[in-house]
């Protein structure tokens, strides 16, 4: 396949090793394979690989992930992060003994379409559709248990990037219908207080001003609308420099 | 027999054909007859546990309600085919 393989696997993986391995290779896809939660993904049952205090190691890369849990919270700020493609699941990934050979299928097809160069958008699809399949396949065989654990599998495996991350926040459900789903994600709670305080003190300041001054648009405009502007303008570049809408 | 009934009947069916296969899900794993048991009592168990056999069951409610197939041998092996 021409690609070039850093394996750092076969035993407990320590979070210095996968630092490591990440800061020089900046394109480098990361694939993990082992146990996670919400936030984390781990290297051994007492260390966490990558969290949410170095989530910024996945951006501007892809990752491939079989583990429990990450794209809850990992794979979400990842995403915000500007991680280009997160695959994972929102909840614990299950399998059964009687039909390793079907999950294992399962779970390696999505980095195998991958590799056959379709975007993550059909891979996501594909990879559902090859899951309907199996299911259909340990039901004819009266493995009903597989079954279930292999829908179950489909339905909790997303990829951020042929879709965004799902939320039930109207104030972040808001910030995406405004900005669009990358930089609806950036925008922290303290970007967004900070922008429903302004918004709000501008338009109380510039509302008692049209009560209190006789002639509030005249020409020459009054110095208030120096003031504002200014404040405005002070408030972009404050916005700009920390990157809360700048990708 | 409504249709939880159907499918907890159906899968200790399944559980006693291989007692010994099992189901992991996530750090936990069972045995399908013990996965079978918690299916039809889960007042007894851990939060984590219950919530695990809560969503499976959740899940074969969605594909019995939904997948032909599925509900067919559900039905059958139940004994509850018409």
């Amino acid at each position: 396949m021409g690609c070039k393989v850093f394996d750092i696997s076969g035993g407990p993986v320590t979070r210095k090793e996968v630092e490591e391995a990440l800061k020089p290779n900046p394109n480098a896809l990361f694939i993990f394979y082992n146990h996670g939660s919400s936030d984390c993904l781990w290297g051994s049952v007492t260390e966490k690989l990558i969290d949410l205090q170095n989530v910024k190691l996945l951006s501007n890369r892809e990752v491939y992930t079989v583990a429990c849990l990450s794209a809850k919270k990992l794979g979400s700020k990842a995403y915000a992060e500007g991680c280009i493609a997160y695959w994972g699941y929102t909840a614990e990934f299950t399998f059964s003994t009687e039909a390793i050979k079907e999950f294992q299928q399962f779970a390696n097809c999505g980095i195998k379409f991958k590799l056959e160069r379709k975007s993550w958008s059909e891979c996501l699809k594909l990879a559902k559709e090859l899951a309907k399949q199996l299911a259909s396949k340990l039901t004819r065989e009266g493995k009903y248990f597989s079954a279930v654990l292999m829908e179950h599998d489909s339905e909790v495996l997303v990829c951020y990037n042929a879709h965004p991350p799902e939320t039930k926040c109207p104030l972040r459900k808001l910030a995406i219908k405004l900005f669009g789903p990358r930089r609806g994600w950036k925008i922290s709670v303290k970007n967004s207080l900070s922008f429903l305080l302004f918004g709000f003190g501008l338009g109380i300041a510039i509302h008692d001003f049209f009560i209190e001054c006789p002639s509030p648009l005249r020409i020459p405009p009054h110095s208030f609308w120096y003031g504002i502007t200014l404040i405005l303008v002070a408030f972009i570049i404050a916005n700009l420099n920390s990157h809360s809408l700048v990708s | 027999m409504d249709e939880k009934k159907i499918l907890i009947k159906a899968l200790k069916l399944e559980a006693q054909h291989k007692p010994n296969e099992r189901i992991y899900v996530g750090f936990k794993s069972f045995t399908y007859k013990e996965f079978a048991c918690m299916l039809e009592n889960n007042s007894r168990l851990d939060k984590e546990t219950k919530k695990v056999v809560d969503n499976f069951l959740k899940q074969a409610l969605k594909m019995f309600r939904e997948n032909h197939e599925f509900r067919n041998k559900m039905m059958t092996l139940a004994g509850e085919s018409r």
